[in-house]
């Protein structure tokens, strides 16, 4: 049995083109017809970058000599190429990619003639499967870094940058403060009002401490009803700034509940600046130091700010 | 775990002299595809076990620098894959190389020339050698990643190919200095079909 | 007959002399150099007919060493078989003096032919 090449040509499920150096087409399979609208009589003898303007010839023609020369396959790649050819694509369950995602072969033809093959496919299915992966891998990555029910940095991603933030500022000479923040009486907020409410003061207050840091902060929930900031470049001055800052303007919200009820809350806080001497490279020392410096503005009649000395 | 494959000095005469062949061929390849004059450097060849390949590379990747790693598949009698390293610095000088304009060389023009390259080098070089031994071999679409220390390099080749050659390579085009490697790993059944076919080609002597 | 081969790699030699034996009459000398500098040296002292000399050597490469033989001897016959096909190289070795160039790896009919072209077999 000989084997027909003109059927196989005809309807192989990928877009076939013979080119030459020219870059000038010599044959235009059917799949191009039915994805392109265009007709091969159409096409026959002309430039293939005269047809779709965004190719760039330069590689292309360098790509087809490739092939001549090493007598071996040359590539289009996925890893820095949409496509060779712009196909729109519109399918109601897939929206990642307007146009057909394309991996293009390129193949010796003819060495005589000069002529090479190109081979165009549609991965366009797999490309979106491998960007929804990546996005959820992504979105994984962060997640684990995050607090579920404020969404901010949780302790975990805080013990992991303290490291590198820690060292940053002591190669670049600069001053690192810890606040450490806890909701005043919450066990009461949450026995009182319930711990939906509960939840929702803590929320509150997660979205007011990410209000008063800089793009260089961390704002973090520690656990409970415990968040930490973490200051980069500021010294326990400014630190206190902030904290007062930040405890007023809690003690100032309050949350309104479906029965017109208003509650209240605030905050103690302790401040701690980073300090060689006591804290010997662990920024761990500074968050302990701030946490007895938080114990006394508990005992001290709360809603308000200690500094650690 | 695959067994190390072995090859005694004679053979490994016999395989510098054919990849000195092929990459000469490589080579030029990459002259005539660029129309520019490629120096070419001897090839230094090493073969060595996939277990030596993590301590040549620790030795290879200087702390600070920042690497492009792309890969390409073989498929055949020569099955494996072949790596091609080349740093930062060294990519944008080969970028130049192929004519783009400071303004038109951003990081994706640059991984698309990294790519090419490798497909150049990697099929020219192992395309060749297949054809001195009578081999058949097709290759997959090179692929790149960007890396910044030896960690982030996939380490499964120990278990998964028997033979490693490098060849150290530094194309010199006029002044541009251009330094990359070009890592051949071969699998077992690929490797025996190497050292086969070398003492076959020993023994017509 | 003398002849003369010139190649830093062992096993190349052995192959030029496999396929040059089955052309040459069994009587001539077959001289082997490791480079450019040996090569010299060697030519001086045997004068051979035919010198076959590879590009890329250490100490003193193919290029060198085809420019000093031809200084040395206007008449010298040397045919390059060298792994280094770029267009340039291949004009530079003629321009050093080479009479012909063959791409690796060589074989019976390239050796046979590049010799019948120069008319030295």
């Amino acid at each position: 049995m000989s084997i027909n090449n003109n059927v196989i040509f005809d309807t192989v499920n990928n877009g076939i083109i013979i080119i030459d150096e020219e870059l000038k087409i010599h044959a235009w399979n059917n799949w191009l017809k039915i994805f392109t609208d265009i007709d091969a009589k159409d096409v026959l003898g002309k430039n293939i970058c005269d047809l779709f303007s965004y190719i760039n010839e330069k590689k292309l023609k360098r790509k087809i000599k490739t092939v001549l020369v090493t007598k071996n396959a040359s590539f289009i790649s996925l890893d820095t190429n949409d496509y060779l050819i712009n196909i729109p694509v519109s399918n109601i369950t897939n929206k990642v990619f307007s146009s057909m995602k394309q991996e293009v072969t390129i193949l010796p033809y003819d060495y005589e003639q000069k002529l090479a093959c190109i081979y165009i496919y549609d991965v366009t299915p797999l490309s979106e499967i491998n960007y929804k992966l990546q996005k959820a891998n992504e979105e994984l990555i962060d997640m684990s870094h995050r607090d579920p029910l404020t969404h901010i940095y949780n302790r975990r991603y805080f013990a992991e940058q303290s490291g590198k933030i820690l060292a940053f500022s002591k190669r670049n000479d600069l001053p690192l403060t810890i606040l450490i923040l806890d909701i005043d009486k919450f066990k009461n907020i949450n026995d009182t009002y319930g711990h939906f409410v509960g939840d929702e003061v803590i929320i509150k207050v997660a979205k007011i401490l990410s209000k008063h840091i800089r793009q260089s902060d961390i704002v973090a929930r520690f656990g409970g009803e415990e968040f930490v900031m973490l200051l980069q470049n500021c010294d326990i001055q400014n630190g206190k700034n902030v904290a007062e800052k930040t405890r007023l303007d809690i003690q100032d919200s309050t949350i309104t509940l479906k029965s017109k009820e208003i509650v209240d809350f605030t905050i103690s806080i302790g401040v701690a600046q980073y300090d060689q001497k006591q804290d010997a490279n662990n920024l761990e020392h500074t968050v302990s130091r701030a946490d007895e410096a938080l114990y006394k503005s508990k005992n001290n009649g709360r809603n308000q700010t200690t500094i650690a000395k | 775990m695959e067994q190390e494959i072995i090859l005694n000095e004679d053979e490994k005469d016999c395989l510098q002299e054919l990849m000195n062949i092929a990459y000469g061929f490589a080579t030029a390849s990459i002259s005539e595809i660029l129309e520019k004059f490629a120096t070419l450097s001897i090839p230094k060849i090493n073969t060595i076990s996939s277990k030596e390949l993590n301590t040549y590379l620790n030795t290879k990747l200087r702390t600070n620098k920042k690497y492009y790693i792309c890969n390409q598949l073989i498929n055949g009698h020569l099955s494996g894959e072949n790596i091609f390293l080349i740093d930062e610095r060294s990519s944008y000088n080969l970028a130049k190389e192929f004519d783009l304009d400071e303004n038109e060389i951003d990081e994706n023009e640059i991984k698309d020339i990294v790519l090419e390259i490798t497909n150049i080098l990697s099929s020219a070089t192992s395309g060749k050698l297949a054809s001195l031994i009578n081999a058949t071999v097709s290759f997959n679409s090179p692929h790149i990643t960007k890396i910044e220390s030896l960690d982030q390099f996939d380490k499964r080749f120990e278990s998964e190919y028997a033979h490693v050659i490098i060849i150290s390579t530094e194309l010199n085009f006029k002044d541009q200095h251009i330094k990359g490697e070009l890592i051949l790993l071969t699998r077992e059944k690929s490797s025996n079909y190497l050292k086969e076919a070398l003492s076959k080609v020993l023994e017509d002597l | 007959m003398k002849y003369l081969v010139v190649d830093d790699s062992k096993m190349a030699r052995k192959m030029i002399i496999k396929n040059l034996s089955s052309l040459i009459e069994e009587s001539s000398e077959i001289i082997q150099a490791q480079n450019g500098q040996e090569a010299l040296e060697l030519y001086k002292e045997h004068h051979p007919s035919i010198c076959f000399m590879d590009l890329t050597m250490p100490v003193m490469d193919g290029f060198e060493a085809i420019l000093k033989i031809c200084t040395f001897d206007k008449e010298a016959k040397i045919i390059v078989i060298s792994a280094d096909i770029q267009e340039l190289s291949m004009q530079k070795a003629k321009e050093n003096g080479a009479l012909g160039f063959i791409k690796k790896p060589v074989s019976e009919e390239s050796l046979k032919s590049m010799l019948k072209t120069l008319g030295l077999i």
